[in-house]
């Protein structure tokens, strides 16, 4: 995981979405035969900057990059939504994570 | 004849055809989508995508294929691979896809009407082949029904 999670934004009171993807829900997971893992996206309601990102299951380790360089660049879940993913991939649960999230608001 | 009237109707269930029925859908039209019955996906999860790269990754799985240069080969022996063990993880994979794509149109509110479409004026398709003559009616109708192969007579 890298930066803020669900606890230490409540604590500090900064307003937050949630956006998740499971690996069930995507088609790479199924082939890996992981279906226990997820990506979970954390942020701000209005100015969708991205907050935090946690990756839990088969080769989290890896595409935790993708979250760690748009949250070091400031960047908001719009990236994710706008820009091309490969498929079938891990990394695609980003983008589902952030439909998911935006759908929310 | 059925007549089933919509605001946008999509002929073709693949990526294009699921993304612009989403987004009518989404624009709260009223939406239909038609597609055979066993290509509710498309050629991404029926025959191309989906397929190809589920037998690779069965492959690599079965036979420990990424790390037999680690051990040597023959070191992992998993017994005999069939082309039918490769085949059943296929099958499951897009058996699932095909679920997820049915599920996500259904959450949306796309009525799905299984068969062929045809022309019959601008604004009126038949669906051939769904056993009931259905026809339907709509103000737009969106042609996603795929791409062809382009073979350059320069790179036979």
């Amino acid at each position: 995981m890298i930066g803020q999670t669900e606890e230490t934004l409540t604590s500090n009171k900064i307003p937050y979405e949630v956006g998740i993807a499971k690996y069930s829900e995507l088609a790479k997971s199924l082939m890996l035969g992981d279906e226990a893992g997820m990506l979970k996206l954390l942020f701000h309601p209005e100015t969708h900057k991205l907050l935090g990102v946690h990756a839990l299951g088969q080769r989290a380790t890896e595409i935790i990059h993708i979250g760690q360089a748009v949250l070091f660049y400031g960047g908001s879940v719009e990236y994710f939504r706008d820009m091309v993913f490969n498929y079938p991939t891990l990394a695609e649960a980003y983008k589902v994570a952030a439909l998911d999230g935006l759908n929310k608001l | 004849m059925n007549v089933s009237e919509y605001d946008f109707v999509v002929i073709g269930s693949g990526p294009a055809g699921q993304k612009g029925a989403i987004a009518a859908a989404k624009a709260r039209k009223r939406v239909a989508i038609i597609d055979r019955a066993v290509m509710i996906g498309g050629v991404s999860v029926h025959t191309g995508t989906i397929p190809s790269k589920t037998v690779r990754e069965a492959i690599f799985q079965l036979t420990g294929f990424a790390v037999k240069a680690l051990y040597g080969n023959g070191r992992r022996n998993r017994g005999e691979i069939s082309v039918q063990d490769v085949s059943s993880r296929v099958n499951a994979i897009v058996a699932r896809e095909t679920e997820v794509i049915r599920a996500q149109l259904k959450r949306n509110g796309i009525a799905i009407h299984q068969g062929i479409a045809h022309f019959l004026d601008p604004h009126t398709v038949e669906v051939q082949g769904d056993g009931e003559g259905t026809s339907v009616k709509a103000g737009k109708i969106l042609i996603a029904c795929g791409t062809r192969p382009a073979h350059s007579p320069e790179s036979p």
